[in-house]
């Protein structure tokens, strides 16, 4: 039998606790997402529920095979997160920043010159929905990049 | 950039998974590595190397 000797200094404690701590967060932001979908909900304001809602499903198509393979990664002892991955994070959250920067100067122009008349949350909404969507695409791209 | 480390795991007999835990990585990292699509950290590159006892320039060959 081949020994296995982790000599990449991955260290299972550590990744068991982020992995309970991811687990946290993102029961977090779908109970969120829950609370302002009622809230929404109970005012009547069934339209503006579809920017939460989008939001929400987004975050559990994502989350769930993901953590379902991290859970299966740490139980064999293999690191769910590790360099790449780690780089692939930095650079779509540095790409993703910068875009959504000339995207909130983009509406707040639009809202100044009259182009658009959205309540204030819509905008931030907006901001949020748009930086997710832009996160996951530069993700895809880094990930898919050759020689990256 | 090219890589011999396939051809040195399948000499060693190693999965590309067996190769993954032992030195801390995923295994979509070993794929892309093999493929010579990922530029390792130098500490990810001497880890492989001592896998296999050899030298990082060995496993991988930088092209100008």
């Amino acid at each position: 039998m081949l020994e296995i000797i982790n000599i990449g200094g991955g260290n299972m404690k550590t990744d068991k606790i982020r992995l309970v701590l991811m687990t946290v967060v993102f029961v977090a932001v779908i109970a969120t997402s829950a609370l302002l979908g009622i809230t929404l909900w109970k005012k009547g304001q069934i339209v503006d529920m579809i920017v939460p809602g989008v939001i929400a499903v987004a975050i559990v198509a994502i989350f769930i095979p993901f953590m379902k393979g991290a859970y299966g990664a740490v139980k064999k002892g293999i690191p769910f997160e590790d360099e790449r991955l780690e780089k692939i994070k930095t650079h779509a959250a540095a790409y993703t920043y910068y875009v959504s920067l000339y995207v909130m100067l983009g509406l707040a122009w639009l809202s100044d010159s009259g182009r658009l008349n959205w309540e204030s949350r819509h905008y931030l909404e907006a901001t949020i929905l748009i930086s997710a969507i832009l996160f996951g695409l530069f993700a895809l791209y880094f990930s898919r990049k050759k020689d990256f | 950039m090219k890589t011999r480390i396939k051809e040195k795991r399948v000499k060693k007999g190693l999965t590309q998974e067996e190769l993954a835990q032992k030195v801390g990585v995923r295994r979509e990292t070993i794929v892309f590595l093999e493929q010579g699509r990922y530029n390792p950290s130098l500490r990810l590159a001497h880890n492989i190397a001592k896998v296999f006892k050899k030298k990082i320039e060995d496993l991988f060959i930088f092209e100008e």
